[in-house]
């Protein structure tokens, strides 16, 4: 079977944005990405078996240009992640310190964590795309959020610490503790 | 909210800008211009990957003129290098009596992580000392280095991994091309083997 590009473009560009720019992480580079996948879909002479089967193949060339695209080590006039992410709207503080935190994250443990809470793909099927064995991507999983846990509690102490220098220590305490005790129950990075 | 929705919530401001062409003549044309930016960027790669003893140049040369030697194809080709004013720099040759245009740049980094445009003539180096591979419209797959040209369509194993050692002037690298499902052939060349050091086999030069 073949969808139409038209439709692919309207049901995965701004994904498939999303994932080469987890890899890359640079909006130019990701936009290039996104249109070279889509010429290759147009131009490959291959059937597939299912939406998803299509699906999965895009994710699979756009990871792996995008991945082509870091060792070119290419640079143009490019906008730095943190100019970048200036221009983004995030709805909350929070989701803007865990994009960062994922952006600090090794590329190999970026793409299988996007993979599984973005685009809602199992162990098994990441396997499949990015042709690795399951028990890999599941260790991938695993010290990526062990990483992530880290980063964000490692950027909330630092925030902490700047806070308390402002404040009345004893309040901030206080109010810290309760934080972190609504944010520990609920980012903890649980497979779900 | 579960990390799942707090995942999602953080990556939607993430929004692709880009009009994706979908006319099939423009998908035509623009499939042409990617496969020559693929091309430069192939030429590119190892521009840096070895640049990480460069040294700290001024980065604008201004449009400064200068002939250089590039090995294109398994051939010496002398191409003229022009300065863009912002790093990169235009490499134009001629080949089959058509004169082409590639154009690119590369930074080194040093210990620090500090990035600095790389000297015309310290690109070519790097881009001479790394590998190509190339597949022709018959589907054979060439590797080109230096003046050798290696027919490496019939060395991918099983999982479509081709591993050999290429050797120039007594230096000696491992170079892995990976057959990918979509048609390309990224590779990986070092000087220490990637895989266990067995499994690269000499390269049949012809």
């Amino acid at each position: 079977m073949r969808q139409e590009v038209q439709e692919l473009v309207r049901l995965y560009q701004d994904n498939l944005f999303a994932a080469a720019f987890n890899v890359c992480k640079n909006a130019e580079d990701a936009e290039d990405v996104v249109q070279d996948t889509f010429i290759r879909y147009y131009t490959i002479k291959k059937e597939f078996d299912s939406a998803e089967h299509v699906r999965a193949w895009l994710f699979r060339v756009a990871i792996n240009r995008a991945k082509n695209v870091n060792h070119t080590f290419w640079r143009r006039n490019r906008l730095s992640l943190e100019d970048y992410m200036e221009t983004l709207t995030f709805e909350t503080e929070e989701s803007e310190d865990l994009f960062e935190a994922v952006m600090k994250l090794p590329e190999k443990y970026r793409i299988v964590i996007h993979l599984f809470y973005y685009e809602d793909y199992k162990v098994s099927e990441i396997a499949d795309i990015l042709k690795l064995s399951e028990s890999n991507v599941k260790v991938r999983l695993s010290r990526g959020r062990s990483v992530l846990r880290e980063t964000i509690e490692r950027s909330h102490a630092s925030r902490d610490c700047l806070s308390i220098k402002h404040c009345h220590a004893e309040q901030d305490s206080l109010l810290n503790k309760q934080r972190h005790a609504e944010q520990d129950s609920s980012w903890n990075l649980k497979e779900e | 909210m579960t990390d799942k929705e707090l995942y999602k919530q953080a990556f939607s401001a993430l929004h692709s800008s880009a009009q994706i062409s979908l006319e099939a003549e423009e998908m035509a044309k623009i499939q042409k211009k990617h496969k020559t930016n693929m091309a430069v960027a192939a030429a590119l790669i190892c521009a840096v990957i070895i640049g990480g003893s460069g040294t700290a140049y001024a980065a604008d040369l201004g449009g400064i003129q200068q002939k250089l030697s590039l090995w294109l194809h398994g051939k010496e080709t002398e191409v003229d290098v022009t300065a863009t004013g912002n790093g990169g720099y235009t490499f134009s040759y001629e080949e089959n009596g058509q004169i082409k245009e590639m154009g690119g740049g590369g930074v080194s980094i040093d210990e620090s992580g500090n990035e600095t445009w790389l000297y015309a003539d310290e690109l070519a180096e790097d881009m001479n000392r790394y590998a190509d591979v190339y597949e022709d419209e018959n589907g054979i797959v060439h590797v080109y280095y230096y003046d050798q040209i290696i027919d490496i369509t019939n060395l991918f194993d099983q999982e479509g991994i081709c591993r050999i050692l290429l050797s120039h002037n007594g230096e000696k690298s491992y170079l892995k091309v990976t057959r990918d499902e979509d048609g390309s052939y990224p590779f990986s060349q070092r000087k220490v083997p990637e895989d266990d050091k067995e499994l690269y086999r000499d390269a049949p030069v012809e």
